[in-house]
């Protein structure tokens, strides 16, 4: 049982374990070259380490976040699905602009002395970009230089991350502007290179910090600067929209050779060449509905921004490009136990797909889904009568809030209809605040975390 | 337990970036306000026909022209 709670632990935080080793090399390298006794001995040099050390953090961490944009399926390895590695990325990103931000503050903050008024003006000075002119020498000229492209990456940074956590931007020009995140950082790199600092004491810091430098120019270039050629797509023809109230039915063949997915993943997707019918031309992710068995894919888009609410304008031959298919919502990664299946309003998509690819097991699967009123039950004949006839072991229970007086769906219900928790894996899908709400209650019952799947369908 | 939960999604991300680059911010901003004030006092006051006769030609040409007028007188 302990092995399986570590190995749960381990499948989940592996990411974040191989971030912090990353982030605490270069401060053990910086640390190897510096009489730490020394280092924080007076306020100068406090300030110069603790500036040097936050420099150094924020840049491993700046790299990380840029590899954890490349949307590759195995970075999910070690995150758990595709969902958490953009968490990850949104999370080091804010971290790198914490650490960044810290990075001159400190190094400015050595120089004062608050008795001596004097000393604010050195301070100024250092934060100030430096003037370059041909009467330097080259090593002058190296080092100003590198502090101005230092400047350049932090302001860059700031604007752009300002941008991302607290301007709420339409999503295609947040994403332009998000693209710069690259530009910014390669001028940090410069200044890694070219600073006349720790860096250039040691070489395996000097190194380890250019090989990360190497990391994240390698995955700005893959993903945002030659995306359209080396990021593997797949071409698909819409064979059917049907707008279905709120909710839009997509039918697509493949092109050529179809994707290969797993039930429950979900696939990135983008509309070619139909501006004129309103369609935003933009990647979005949904969760596939059918089953890999079939030779079409099929997809339920609810309305609930600018992009999908244009779907409903999308015609029959349209082409799309799909990117996938991601994400680790699989339950046949989890043996034979029995499921129960949680789903919230178009959160069924998943579990259509899933249900639709059951084979004559011996588990049990329970089947929840709750909607706000029973016109929203998506192939709902499908759910009631065709699957549990053809699969003995799949029982349909749907809860309509509507009819249950608002009440929303929580855990006693869940428990009474599937005859308790134990030794059962739960899957959720839904909106986050009723998987917070599913997942707190079903904690509060004693269910344990390894137990519980979420696929959170609204990406950071 | 309510306000536990409360207080953990206060301390987001989101609250720890903004609240870090604001201090980061605002104190670079009294740094280069001081710095600079005090940078250009010091100029005023070495740029002043009193001030300075501490090796700035300027200075020393403006006290001799006032030496000049002073003769004059």
């Amino acid at each position: 049982m302990k092995n399986l709670e570590t190995k749960y632990w381990l499948e989940k935080y592996s990411g974040w374990m191989l971030i912090l080793i990353s982030c605490m090399i270069p401060v053990l390298l910086w640390g190897s070259i510096n009489e730490i006794s020394n280092s924080f001995s007076t306020p100068y040099e406090l300030f110069s380490s603790l500036g040097k050390v936050f420099g150094l953090v924020g840049f491993i961490l700046y790299s990380a976040n840029l590899l954890l944009a490349v949307r590759r399926s195995w970075l999910e390895n070690f995150f758990q699905g595709l969902n958490r590695v953009y968490i990850a990325h949104h999370i080091t990103g804010g971290l790198a602009l914490v650490f960044i931000s810290f990075h001159p503050l400190f190094l400015a903050l050595r120089y004062i002395d608050l008795k001596l008024i004097d000393t604010f003006g050195d301070a100024a000075v250092f934060l100030w970009p430096r003037s370059i002119d041909t009467t330097l020498k080259f090593v002058e000229l190296q080092e100003a230089v590198a502090i101005n492209a230092g400047m350049v990456a932090f302001w860059g940074m700031v604007v752009l991350l300002v941008l991302t956590f607290f301007v709420v931007l339409p999503y295609r020009f947040w994403l332009f502007t998000h693209r710069f995140l690259g530009v910014a950082f390669l001028f940090a790199l410069l200044h890694i290179i070219l600073i006349t600092s720790d860096t250039s004491r040691s070489l395996a810091l000097k190194w380890y910090l250019i090989l990360w430098g190497i990391v994240g120019v390698g995955a700005f270039l893959y993903r945002t600067v030659f995306g359209s050629i080396f990021v593997r797509k797949t071409r698909y023809k819409v064979i059917e929209a049907t707008s279905l109230d709120s909710i839009t039915r997509i039918e697509l063949v493949p092109t050529g050779k179809p994707m290969q997915y797993k039930s429950g993943q979900f696939i990135f997707i983008r509309f070619l060449w139909c501006e004129q019918d309103g369609i935003i031309n933009e990647a979005h992710p949904f969760s596939i509905a059918s089953s890999p068995n079939e030779d079409k894919i099929r997809l339920y888009i609810k309305s609930l921004g600018d992009f999908t609410s244009s779907l409903q304008g999308l015609k029959q031959g349209a082409i799309a490009e799909i990117e996938g298919a991601f994400g680790r919502f699989v339950p046949v990664r989890y043996g034979n136990a029995p499921q129960v299946w949680i789903a919230g309003g178009i959160g069924i998509t998943p579990f259509l797909s899933m249900a639709k690819s059951l084979k004559d097991t011996p588990q049990s699967i329970n089947l929840i889904y709750s909607v706000g009123t029973r016109s929203e039950l998506v192939e709902e004949s499908e759910l009631k009568d065709y699957l549990p006839m053809k699969y003995k072991n799949f029982n349909f229970i749907p809860y309509i809030t509507d009819e249950q007086s608002g009440k929303y769906l929580d855990v006693d219900f869940i428990e009474k209809s599937v005859a308790g928790f134990e030794g059962k894996e739960i899957f959720l899908c839904g909106p986050p605040p009723m998987m917070r709400s599913l997942k707190r209650q079903l904690k509060n019952k004693g269910v344990k975390r390894r137990k519980i799947h979420s696929e959170e369908f609204a990406i950071t | 337990m309510k306000n536990n939960l409360k207080i953990y999604r206060i301390i987001t991300i989101k609250f720890i970036v903004g609240f870090s680059l604001t201090v980061s911010l605002l104190v670079m901003s009294v740094i280069l306000g001081i710095g600079y004030a005090q940078i250009n006092s010091t100029k005023e006051i070495d740029n002043s026909p009193v001030g300075g006769q501490l090796g700035n030609t300027n200075l020393q040409d403006s006290t001799t022209t006032n030496n000049d007028n002073a003769s004059t007188l």
